[in-house]
């Protein structure tokens, strides 16, 4: 497995895990107490940080600014087809591929009429797909991770919209395409 | 990297304010099948 899967597998594997545990701890506990717990959790963190030693490194010679090197940067990548494409994906996945977590409390609460538990297991959904997704890049031969790419993104796309259009068939039948009616029970 | 960290994070914040817009304006589950459409369309084009 390679370092960049990896490094994609550990925070996605804990949004997947961390949701549920916030879910039961807000049935427990009540948010009050699910944001103590979370604010307590950081002190590990805060203990680890500070017990590491790091040596610091001389600043190097003639190092150009940092302005200079995003240019450099955007220069390098604009004059590699591969890297443009991947690049763009990824920002039109999200800026309009990832909508879904932005609007996950509404889907959870006002469209299937659910609470914090179905919120976290949303959320956990998403978090199990990712490291599903990463894993699957890392161990999938070089030769095939464009066709992967493409019907991820298919994948994704369709899920969505089963997604959305199961959630608002709450109010309306499974009419997707009438979403948008302002009668609609589903706005916000 | 940074490049690519600055347009994927840059794209979501962007994304989530329009998304966040957009569902005032009409519904949430419109917004996702919207968004969920324009990625597939663009990833179609740009890989198939």
């Amino acid at each position: 497995m390679n370092a960049v899967a990896l490094n994609s597998a550990i925070p996605s594997a804990a949004r997947a895990v961390g949701p549920a545990i916030g879910g039961l701890l807000i049935a427990a506990l009540g948010e009050a107490g699910c944001f103590l717990i979370n604010g307590v959790s950081y002190l590990p963190v805060i203990g680890g940080l500070l017990l590491m030693r790091i040596e610091d490194r001389p600043a190097e010679q003639g190092a150009a600014s940092l302005s200079t090197d995003m240019m450099k940067g955007f220069r390098y990548v604009l004059h590699q087809r591969v890297l443009v494409g991947l690049i763009s994906l990824m920002a039109m996945i999200g800026l309009f591929g990832m909508t879904e977590i932005t609007l996950l409390p509404v889907f959870a609460r006002d469209v299937l009429s659910g609470g914090a538990a179905l919120y976290g297991f949303l959320m956990a959904a998403i978090g199990i797909g990712a490291v599903m997704g990463a894993l699957g890049m890392a161990s999938w031969k070089h030769g095939h991770r464009g066709r992967w790419l493409l019907g991820g993104s298919l994948g994704l796309a369709s899920a969505l919209v089963l997604f959305a259009s199961r959630a608002r068939s709450c109010g309306h039948g499974s009419r997707w395409w009438a979403l948008g009616q302002p009668s609609s029970p589903c706005r916000l | 990297m940074s490049i690519y960290s600055l347009l994927f994070v840059g794209s979501q914040q962007i994304g989530a304010l329009a998304a966040g817009a957009g569902a005032q304006l009409v519904s949430a589950p419109l917004v996702v099948v919207v968004g969920a459409l324009v990625t597939a369309a663009y990833a179609v084009g740009l890989l198939a």
